[in-house]
């Protein structure tokens, strides 16, 4: 158990996926301009994550390795994630307009946010449980949600002095953010380790 | 060569997609929904299968919406007024919504999906849009489409004169036309020659050129509202033009304005019922020696009193 906790700790502070590996980066920085886009993509991003993580494992174990073809997972993971998304989107549909409304455009665009496929990759790559997988997969996609919550609220606040030069306005100031804060994480790093 | 991976992956794709297919089925079955539309003072309804976009519905049941994107919200020209069961705003329509767009309850029909039954009105200014575009042919009998929000107040001379189209004005029109049929840019020189055998473009004519040119009435229409001496409007057969330039306003311009307006019962802009004189006013032609000035026709009487201006008008009247 404590392994687990220790794996989702990692994820979160030590091993952010956003701050120290910079993948999911392009939704980052479109969507880091307020709070509430921020909030949701967050949200709508640990849901997917989580989800294509616990499917993507027993396919990758249960059909791809016994039949030797390890080689294509990177495809299978794409087809899997893509189709998840629309299932949910449909299901959100049906079910929670109230919910869908509240992700909006943001349960399409995780389609091709690399944060999703990186950590069903990694489970794979570093060789992971069912269960540590889970956690592993939670915690980076909380990681990710924490990252572009934390610099959304800076950039808010930030605009509210308003001292921006003009040429650094949007991506610009977002990237300088999220550099000094991946610096302020660096700290975490000695704390706990990723195996 | 090893074919298992490639029969892995089709299977799966097989898969997803036949999991795909039957949650499409379960999931966006939303039964048949009535939509109902209101076009003009006009009322349609019908039923459709839900779980299609409106757009799509709408345009399969013969209600034409403008759309150059093809229902992708990039465009935003699909705009319906939605009174019912239309759902939230979505964050794809947003920025084409304007605050008052939001308080009629626009949205953009590509994006809205039919999942109850339905109410919705077609702006106006769509269907404008769409009557002018459409004009492929002409007809002699149509209104000016934007005359049809005012109600026609005008003398039942001037309508008569507006769609009458006698075969020797078809003789008149072809023949402008023939001269220029086959010059580049030969609208200017026709809607000029026109406007002068006629002192305005009669919208029979105009009508009758686009279909002989084979080019829409929106784009005559275009040049012919953008230069002032072309006009809409049927001029009467002496156009009297004020001169209310500073020099001329100092020499008592407005009383010489008065007068005409009281003596010929019009006001500035104006055409007479006989379709004899049109008052109109200008700012400057060029002669403030000789204020006040008023042009009539192609002659420039300077040093106008309200006698004289009187008096003017009673010659034209007389031949």
């Amino acid at each position: 158990m404590t392994a687990l906790i220790m794996i989702f700790i990692a994820a979160v502070f030590a091993h952010n996926i956003a701050f120290t590996y910079l993948l999911g980066m392009c939704p980052f920085i479109s969507l880091s301009r307020s709070l509430k886009t921020a909030f949701g993509m967050g949200i709508a991003v640990i849901f997917v994550v989580t989800l294509t993580a616990a499917i993507n494992w027993p396919i990758y174990h249960l059909i791809l390795v016994p039949t030797n073809s390890e080689l294509i997972y990177y495809i299978v993971f794409i087809i899997v994630i893509a189709a998840i998304v629309q299932l949910l989107e449909m299901i959100m549909e049906r079910f929670s307009p109230a919910l869908q409304s509240a992700f909006g455009i943001f349960l399409p665009l995780i389609t091709v946010n690399c944060t999703v496929l990186a950590v069903s990759l990694f489970i794979i790559l570093r060789d992971y449980s069912y269960l540590k997988s889970l956690f592993f997969s939670f915690g980076s996609a909380v990681g990710w949600a924490l990252a572009i919550i934390i610099v959304a609220a800076i950039n808010e606040k930030l605009r509210l002095i308003g001292d921006i030069p003009k040429g650094l306005r949007g991506p610009g100031i977002v990237m300088i953010i999220a550099g000094i804060i991946a610096l302020a994480f660096l700290g975490f790093g000695g704390m706990v380790n990723i195996q | 060569m090893n074919l298992i991976p490639v029969a892995i992956i089709s299977l799966i794709l097989l898969v997803i997609a036949i999991l795909l297919a039957i949650a499409d089925r379960l999931l966006a079955n939303y039964g048949e929904c009535k939509i109902t539309v209101h076009e003009e003072d006009k009322k349609k309804e019908f039923a459709v299968q839900g779980g299609g976009y409106l757009l799509q519905s709408l345009t399969e049941n013969g209600i034409k919406i403008s759309s150059s994107c093809g229902g992708k919200a990039t465009c935003g020209y699909c705009k319906v007024g939605v009174i019912s069961g239309g759902g939230q705003l979505l964050p794809t329509e947003e920025i084409f919504m304007s605050r008052a767009d939001k308080i009629k309850n626009m949205r953009l029909a590509c994006q809205v999906k039919v999942k109850n039954d339905i109410e919705v009105y077609v702006p106006d200014f769509l269907t404008i849009v769409r009557d002018i575009v459409r004009d492929e042919k002409y007809d002699h009998k149509a209104k000016w489409i934007w005359t049809a929000e005012k109600p026609l107040i005008e003398s039942p001379e001037i309508i008569k004169a507006r769609t009458k189209f006698a075969p020797e004005d078809e003789m008149k029109a072809s023949e402008i036309i023939k001269k220029y049929r086959d010059m580049p840019g030969a609208i200017m020189p026709i809607l000029q020659e026109i406007n002068d055998t006629y002192n305005y473009l009669p919208e029979s004519i105009l009508r009758y050129t686009a279909g002989e040119l084979d080019i829409a009435l929106s784009e005559l229409l275009r040049t012919a509202t953008f230069y002032s001496t072309l006009s809409l409007e049927p001029r009467g057969r002496n156009i009297i033009r004020v001169c209310l330039g500073t020099a001329c306003h100092v020499k008592g311009a407005d009383g010489i304005i008065s007068v005409l307006k009281n003596e010929l019962g019009i006001d500035s802009g104006e055409t007479t019922e006989d379709m004899l004189f049109t008052l109109e006013e200008i700012r400057c032609l060029g002669c403030c020696g000789l204020a006040p000035v008023l042009k009539l026709n192609e002659e420039i009487h300077g040093l106008m009193t309200q006698n004289k201006a009187l008096e003017l008008i009673e010659h034209y009247r007389g031949t």
